[in-house]
């Protein structure tokens, strides 16, 4: 047998041994790749209607069973902004942005981190997550931690598993008194998330990296005007 | 260090126990409400007028006069007797500025940030009450404190 057709021959047995290996390690949630789904979950944090109360992030503790000393949802204020008795303060959330192009899910080697194809929902698999802390390294918006209690990595996952699962809004957005939080299908057009998206503008943190996130802020028009 | 070095540090150290003991007052405030309690206001007020609170400490000889205004023509209609809360007809900018009399609204801003978005339209009483042993609003933690502010923040989808 000649060279190059030994070599033809070896490679074709390097690719069928790797494709197997493939279908073995792919995760779950990679088969429906292929299907285009009408799903594609997104928030809206309004910061005018925000008033920083953290009912939000009681309720998330509450409900998705985070211990004390970190937290998925955190409304980080700044201010106060103007004279006494004329003050105000800006809230803005911070949360998992569920980026698109999700630079947690490219780094993590054993797939726990993943992308939900049928929802868009960036998600943790618990039982795949190792600890090894390399999505809390790659994530651009440092909301990612190690739970103390079940030692894996965790963050809001838009209460998939809690709230969504049950046919319910996510825990913050229910308890959010002023309806500051909206959430909802970006792919349907007369859900409250859309409406809100078109008729307020809104920004979402750090495009510029690439990662097409998820979260969209209205910004604060109150106090002194930020360039 | 030598053994009288030692023995220094522990004497000052006991010397300096002794004055802090002896610079705490020795009783407690509920036997310091007497004077208020005695106020004259208290024949009718007996039920409503009872002042356990922080604010009835002898030391601060408080009268009920002090914070909600001279007696005047009281009980009789049109008077200036200060009254505290949301149900007050009392003008809100009036409550407070009792309040603000004492306290700081920097300190205040310190204990707790809310303070300076309420500094308008908000009166003190409409969260913290004087009157009993203990403000239910200092009681308040985690998601209490959360809720209470949906009181009247809510709103209706
Ligand atoms: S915000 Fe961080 S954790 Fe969330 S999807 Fe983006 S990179 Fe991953
Ligand atoms: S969507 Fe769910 S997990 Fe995410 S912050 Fe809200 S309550 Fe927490
Ligand atoms: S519950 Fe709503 S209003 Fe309160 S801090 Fe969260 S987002 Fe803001």
């Amino acid at each position: 047998m000649d060279n190059s057709k030994r070599r033809f021959l070896k490679g074709c047995g390097g690719v069928i041994a790797g494709m197997s290996v493939y279908t073995v390690t792919q995760p779950p949630q990679a088969n429906t790749a292929e299907q285009v789904s009408e799903l594609k979950y997104a928030m809206v944090h309004d910061e005018n209607l925000c008033i920083g109360c953290n009912a939000c992030e009681d309720a998330c503790r509450k409900v998705n069973n985070v211990p004390d000393g970190v937290t998925r949802v955190n409304i980080e204020r700044s201010g106060p902004f103007g004279e006494y008795p004329n003050q105000s303060y800006r809230f803005s959330r911070h949360s998992c942005q569920h980026c698109e192009a999700a630079p947690c899910v490219k780094v993590c080697p054993t797939g726990a981190a993943y992308i939900d194809e049928e929802t868009g929902i960036v998600a943790v698999n618990e039982d795949r997550c190792v600890g090894c802390q390399y999505c809390i390294a790659a994530c651009p918006y440092q909301i990612r931690f190690i739970n103390p209690e079940t030692r894996v990595a965790d963050k809001c996952d838009f209460c998939q598993q809690t709230q969504l699962s049950e046919g319910l809004l996510p825990a913050c957005v229910l308890a959010c008194p002023t309806n500051a939080l909206v959430f909802g299908n970006l792919k349907d057009p007369a859900s409250a998330l859309v409406k809100t998206l078109k008729s307020k503008p809104t920004y979402r943190d750090k495009v510029d990296l690439g990662t097409r996130p998820k979260l969209f802020h209205v910004r604060t028009i109150d106090g002194e005007i930020v360039l | 260090m030598s053994i009288t070095n030692r023995y220094g540090v522990v004497l000052l150290y006991i010397v300096w126990f002794v004055l802090l003991w002896v610079s705490f007052p020795s009783h407690s405030f509920a036997k310091e409400t007497k004077t208020i309690a005695d106020s004259a206001c208290l024949k009718c007020h007996k039920r409503n007028g009872q002042m356990l609170g922080l604010h009835a400490n002898e030391g601060l000889a408080l009268t009920c006069e002090d914070c909600h205004g001279e007696k005047g023509k009281h009980p009789r209609k049109g008077t200036a007797i200060i009254t505290f809360g949301a149900k007050s007809d009392t003008p809100v900018k009036t409550q407070a500025e009792q309040c603000l009399a004492c306290h700081d609204h920097q300190l205040l801003a310190v204990a707790n940030w809310t303070h300076n978005v309420h500094a308008k339209g908000v009166s003190c009483g409409q969260c913290h009450q004087l009157h009993p042993e203990m403000d239910p609003a200092l009681l308040l933690l985690g998601s209490e404190l959360s809720q209470s502010c949906a009181k009247c923040h809510l709103t209706d989808i």
